[in-house]
């Protein structure tokens, strides 16, 4: 017996491997269930909860994680000024992301595999091929995870299997909805990131600067994608368009394969230059929700988790490969 | 971060404890994003020992109709909004042809005064 439960013990302990969904089989296929599995998930909280008007409708798990982005993003800091806000444009993009990605704690719950680890999609690799290639690349295959569409009509998300429930108006205003997932790959912005894009912003020293926004030299800015000549995160979300455009971009499940890669690149950074993270709570009460020791805006975990919480996941996950 | 715990709370009560414990600020995710009152646009810089300020406020229509939102100015004049999160733009006519684009839908059911459609069939009252 004791045999057994050391055996057990081991598994269980073990930090989950993330790897490439167009090279693992294993991890597309987890991630598809997980996905649809937490898609149907219906916890209690409804669409009345967060004042949306209408009819009161059941939010799935999955849902949730998609409006805790959007509140993120609706939340100024400070509200005086309309650029950075509580997950983007500012130094804690990076480590907030990382918080939302421990949906995978979800899959491993639904999927009962503590093993299950959310896996990345390499843009970059993407980016080489030619314009047109790209968009036919593996990933966009019904045997990925579906292609185009005003509603996407193949591979497990297609409109039938997969609804979106929440969405945002023009305005950034959260609604109701009931349709099938929206992409336009390819049709704003012809080609993704390179290798190349990935290398030069990973050679930067500096991982934020003052002012701390869209207009800070860095890494966090470069990766983001507000400086540099490549858009690096942001490209990805125009390239593949449609529901990723707007603050509810989780609402397609390449958010959680884009955000992965973001993370993965994040973590060959602090490889190279140390688990460093600017700035401390020296700085000014502005930059609340952004400093080392400030707590991270979250709705759906309780415990006040911060950007140093995060800056080693090694208990949780490690990558298979790093850029 | 703690694994054990974190485990914890990613079971069904503990999402749901969260959520609860958070209603007042959840409550309000179908508010407008930016601040109430004028959206005017601080844009701030120091040089040679002075204080710059720079106030923006746009006024946008869109077939005679408000197209209401907050655009926030970066320092490079570079332009972005909310409602297209991932993206700046180099015009704010740009910014609202992409606008155009992507919820050409809804300006062309817009029968009535922007900012206010949709709110038709609500029960109104909770802004
Ligand atoms: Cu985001």
């Amino acid at each position: 017996m004791p045999g057994t439960s050391t055996a057990r013990a081991v598994i269980t302990d073990m930090a989950a491997i993330r790897s490439s969904i167009t090279n693992n089989a294993e991890a597309r296929e987890n991630f598809v269930r997980g996905v649809l599995l937490l898609k149907d998930e219906f916890l209690g909280p409804t669409t009345a909860d967060f004042g949306i008007t209408g009819p009161a409708e059941p939010l799935s798990t999955y849902d949730l994680f998609t409006v805790w982005h959007h509140l993120a993003m609706g939340r100024l800091t400070p509200p005086t000024q309309g650029d950075r806000n509580a997950a983007h444009s500012g130094p804690v993009f990076l480590p907030w992301h990382r918080l939302l990605l421990l949906l995978e704690l979800q899959f491993q719950r639904v999927l009962n595999d503590d093993n299950v680890g959310l896996p990345y999609w390499d843009w970059s690799d993407d980016g080489n091929l030619p314009a047109a290639q790209q968009l036919g690349a593996t990933l966009w295959q019904a045997t990925g995870i579906g292609g185009s569409g005003e509603s996407v009509s193949d591979g497990p998300f297609r409109s039938d299997q997969f609804r979106v429930r929440i969405d945002s108006d023009r305005f950034g205003r959260l609604r109701a909805t009931n349709r099938g997932l929206n992409r336009e790959l390819g049709n704003d912005i012809a080609t993704l990131p390179t290798p190349a894009d990935v290398a030069t912003a990973l050679q930067l020293p500096e991982y934020d600067s003052d002012p701390w926004d869209r207009d800070a030299t860095g890494f966090r800015n470069t990766l983001e994608g507000w400086i540099g000549p490549s858009g690096l995160h942001n490209r990805v979300h125009v390239w593949v368009g449609g529901d990723m455009a707007p603050a509810t971009s989780p609402n397609d499940p390449v958010f959680y394969l884009n955000h992965c890669d973001v993370d993965r690149i994040w973590e060959a950074w602090m490889l190279d230059r140390g688990r460093v993270y600017v700035p401390d709570q020296s700085v000014s009460g502005d930059l609340a929700m952004h400093r080392l020791d400030d707590a991270m805006y979250s709705i759906l975990i309780a415990q006040p988790i911060t950007p140093r919480d995060v800056l080693d996941a090694s208990d949780f996950y490690t990558y298979d490969k790093l850029p | 971060m703690d694994r054990t715990q974190l485990k914890q709370a990613a079971q069904p009560d503990a999402v749901r404890a969260a959520l609860g414990a958070n209603s007042e600020e959840i409550g309000h995710a179908a508010d407008p994003h930016h601040p109430t009152g004028d959206a005017v646009d601080v844009r701030t810089a120091h040089y040679k020992g002075h204080d710059i300020v720079v106030r923006t406020r746009y006024e946008i229509t869109v077939d005679g109709q408000p197209f209401d939102i907050h655009l926030s100015v970066a320092n490079s004049g570079r332009v972005h909004y909310h409602g297209l999160p991932s993206r700046d733009f180099g015009s704010v006519i740009d910014l609202v042809q992409k606008a155009i684009d992507v919820f050409g839908d809804e300006f062309a059911a817009d029968g009535q005064p922007a900012g206010h459609a949709g709110h038709q069939h609500g029960q109104g009252g909770d802004h």
